[in-house]
């Protein structure tokens, strides 16, 4: 029998707007500054240990319906002929997996609704020594907090959820909200939760088109909410365009609304990993890397692999820049969990990490990528009064 | 049971009757001349009916053997002893060792699996499961009519591991026979003959002394018929020259042999050009396999495979270049999770034009080359008799 810590009430969202008051202490009264939010309540940055800061364990990012602005809103291209379409409406079983995995869309691929098989998947993790995981399924995308705390419970490892708001098709349409709802939104998940269960951080934010009035409005935000709140921002790019120009743009985008880059962590980093002068202009910028694509089959279309991203994070780290590298696995289909084939929850533990040390990673440079840069990135700011 | 399920044990009886007779080349059996025909399960065909064709693959297999290679540690023993699924598939594919999925057995999977190929244009299979990896003449045969696919049977001996007991005796001359036979007489008395010497286990780091007598009784039983040779591997590095010098040296050309498995020549383009400057046709393949037995981690993927060969084609080595999947593992069956016998024309060959590769030279690889080589060369005494 569970039940969920009490900490909602005394922060009601008007309260959790106005910086510097109420953002600094929980219902519960202790300081979060300093520390780590679970969906358990408040940790301290050292219990972490090992931490994916980018993973989904409960999704829904099928499409909402099959109209024509649908898909084109979701950047995913309609399947069409036979086979496709065949491959797209029937439920994902092993002979769809090759397709599945070399790019063909499928409906059931895109759910990730059972919680035991999360649980599953989330204790093989732990037996390979994992113990903190963030959560990043934003609301509208079937987030489910109360699932994600009986999870945490159930797995003993730590999750941590985000705030985050889900992209066109599955969001608001158009612009969408201003940017003070879409804060008021923010900090409400960091602040209040849902059932007493808090967001710990700022994402998963998925940017569609840094220059789109809707995305402006999402970064500003965010930063806004970072500020407020001290949590730090997961940002997704595009990942559609020229991958320097993207991360740039998004950059500019939260320092000019007042974020603190070293409190950012840069999603698709490895569209760049085979070009070290641009991942180290960005780098000092001062936010992290993270590498969360990992684990994934490379074919014929694979632009680079989890190898590429191996050199680079053992280059970054000779050249000092460990300290600004995150791995994360982006688990968010069902064709990645162990369940169906694929690496799971447990890839970088089981795999990536041994692989690493081959490579040449000192047990340093490890420990720097898998514990104390997420221990740092998760481990909340003290919040700042909003000059803006 | 069928036919097929008896055939192996017969056809080992048989291997070891052979191979305890003193042999010569007085004891070969008259030679037929195929020269510029393909051989195939259903017999000689005009190399010009075979079309697009994968020369690398494996229909029926079973190297679950060596017992030497099996896992140590308590649940990697247990794995490997599970009949491939779902649920222990991400294992598998990362590299944990399943007996199961070391066999290839089932005839209507192979039917179902190889008309998706035939489907996308596909017309022949080049099937190099050779002596003691499971060959099938019988089920190679009904898959032939079953799919109207064309398929050409391999002949000889793989690597050390499979090896049968007694082997490391055997003479240059006897496993000439053996080979011979194989491939004018037929297998184990079915009659269904072998169309290519292959694959020939030689792994050679460095060439040890069974292996140089098999390449040289290859050699030789490639010169006697006129059949075509592909080595699995043929010496890492520079052992490739030695064993490539001793094919030379009884008299082949070495435009007849394939080289499996250089991959690595996409990589290193400096060794490849060597090679290729043999006259020898290099092989890119166990393309499209998801993980196992290095998992989905590894230095290099199919992408700087094709890099690597669209490089090649843009220098004019598209003529010695052929492809295939080598599917000798469950998971790399659609049935399975993995792409199957598809993945060249549905993924690698698009990749591969998307990186410059003209229509004419992926038909030269898919068509000419396979139909150049697959035909036979006119048989001939051996060199110095
Ligand atoms: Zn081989």
């Amino acid at each position: 029998m569970r039940h969920l810590p009490l900490r909602i009430g005394l922060l009601l969202l008007g309260i959790a707007i106005l910086p510097g008051a109420g953002p600094a202490r929980s219902a519960a009264g202790g300081e979060r500054a300093g520390q780590v939010m679970t969906v358990t309540g408040l940790v301290s940055p050292a219990s972490l240990g090992l931490t994916l800061p980018h993973e989904h364990l409960l999704i829904d990012s099928r499409l909402p319906d099959e109209a024509e602005d649908t898909w084109a809103l979701s950047g995913r291209r309609r399947p069409t002929g036979e086979r496709a379409l065949a491959i797209y409406r029937a439920p994902l079983a092993m002979d769809l997996l090759g397709p599945v995995a070399l790019g063909s869309d499928n409906r059931d691929n895109w759910l990730l609704d059972s919680e035991e098989t999360a649980r599953r998947e989330l204790a093989e993790f732990r037996s390979f020594g994992g113990r903190t995981l963030v959560e990043l399924t934003p609301r509208g995308l079937g987030r489910d907090l109360a699932a994600l705390h009986r999870l945490a419970v159930a797995t003993g490892v730590q999750i941590v959820a985000g705030a985050g708001v889900a992209p066109s098709p599955w969001g608001a349409a158009g612009h969408g909200p201003d940017a003070a709802a879409l804060t008021r939104e923010l900090l409400a998940d960091l602040l209040t939760g849902e059932g007493g269960v808090c967001a710990g951080v700022i994402g998963e934010l998925r940017v569609l088109d840094p220059a789109s009035e809707r995305d402006r409005r999402l970064l500003m935000a965010a930063a806004r909410a970072s500020r407020a709140s001290g949590a730090a921002i997961v940002v997704t790019p595009p990942g559609r365009g020229d991958p320097g120009a993207e991360a740039t743009a998004i950059l500019d985008l939260l320092a000019a609304a007042g974020a603190d880059l070293r409190r950012v962590a840069l999603g698709r980093a490895e569209r760049l990993a085979k070009d070290l002068p641009r991942l180290t202009a960005l780098l000092a910028r001062g936010p992290y890397l993270l590498f969360d694509a990992l684990g994934e089959w490379p074919h014929v279309n694979t632009l680079v692999s989890d190898h590429d991203v191996a050199v680079a994070l053992r280059e970054l780290s000779r050249a000092g820049h460990g300290a600004q590298l995150l791995v994360s696995q982006g688990v968010a289909a069902k064709i990645r969990l162990k369940a169906y084939g694929g690496g799971g929850y447990a890839f970088i533990p089981e795999q990536y990490r041994p692989y690493l040390r081959k490579l040449g990673l000192t047990e340093g440079e490890l420990q720097a990528l898998l514990v104390t840069n997420p221990q740092r990135l998760l481990t909340l700011a003290a919040p700042q009064g909003d000059a803006r | 049971m069928s036919p097929s399920r008896l055939f192996p044990t017969l056809a080992i009886g048989l291997l070891l009757a052979t191979l305890g007779a003193p042999a010569g080349a007085a004891d070969l059996p008259p030679i037929p001349d195929l020269t510029g025909r393909a051989l195939t399960v259903r017999g000689p065909v005009d190399p010009a009916a075979l079309g697009p064709t994968l020369m690398h693959e494996h229909l029926f297999i079973d190297f679950k053997a060596p017992r030497s290679q099996r896992p140590e540690a308590a649940t990697d023993a247990e794995l490997s002893l599970q009949p491939l699924r779902l649920d222990n598939l991400a294992a598998v594919r990362a590299g944990h060792w399943c007996a199961d999925n070391d066999f290839l057995g089932s005839f209507d999977d192979a039917v179902a699996e190889t008309l998706a190929y035939k489907e996308l244009g596909g017309g022949t299979i080049v099937e190099q499961s050779c002596i003691l990896l499971g060959r099938d003449p019988i089920a190679l045969f009904r898959l032939s009519n079953a799919t109207d696919l064309h398929v050409v049977m391999g002949a000889g001996w793989y690597q050390k591991a499979y090896h049968p007991p007694g082997f490391a005796a055997t003479t240059v001359e006897e496993m000439t026979e053996v080979m011979v036979r194989d491939v004018v007489e037929g297998v184990g008395g079915t009659g269904i003959r072998a169309g290519i010497l292959g694959e020939i286990g030689i792994n050679g780091r460095p060439l040890i002394d069974i292996e140089l007598r098999m390449v040289r009784a290859t050699a030789r039983a490639a010169r006697l018929t006129g059949a075509p040779i592909s080595f699995h591997v043929g010496g890492v590095g520079e052992e490739k020259f030695t064993v490539l010098g001793i094919v030379a040296e009884e008299g082949v050309d070495l435009g007849r042999v394939v080289m499996s498995h250089s991959n690595g020549m996409a990589l290193d383009l400096e060794f490849g050009r060597r090679v290729l400057a043999t006259g020898v046709t290099i092989e890119f393949d166990w393309l499209g396999a998801p993980g196992s037995p290095g998992g989905f981690l590894g230095s290099y993927t199919d992408r700087d495979i094709a890099i690597g060969i669209a490089q090649l084609v843009r220098e004019g080595y598209a003529r010695q270049i052929v492809l295939g999947h080598d599917i000798c593992n469950k998971l790399q069956l659609r049935k399975y999770g993995g792409l199957g016998y598809t993945y060249i024309h549905e993924y690698f060959l698009p990749a591969l034009r998307e990186l410059g590769v003209s229509e004419a030279d992926i038909h030269t690889m898919m068509v000419e080359n396979p139909a150049r080589i697959l035909a036979f060369a006119p048989p001939q005494e051996l060199v110095g008799r």
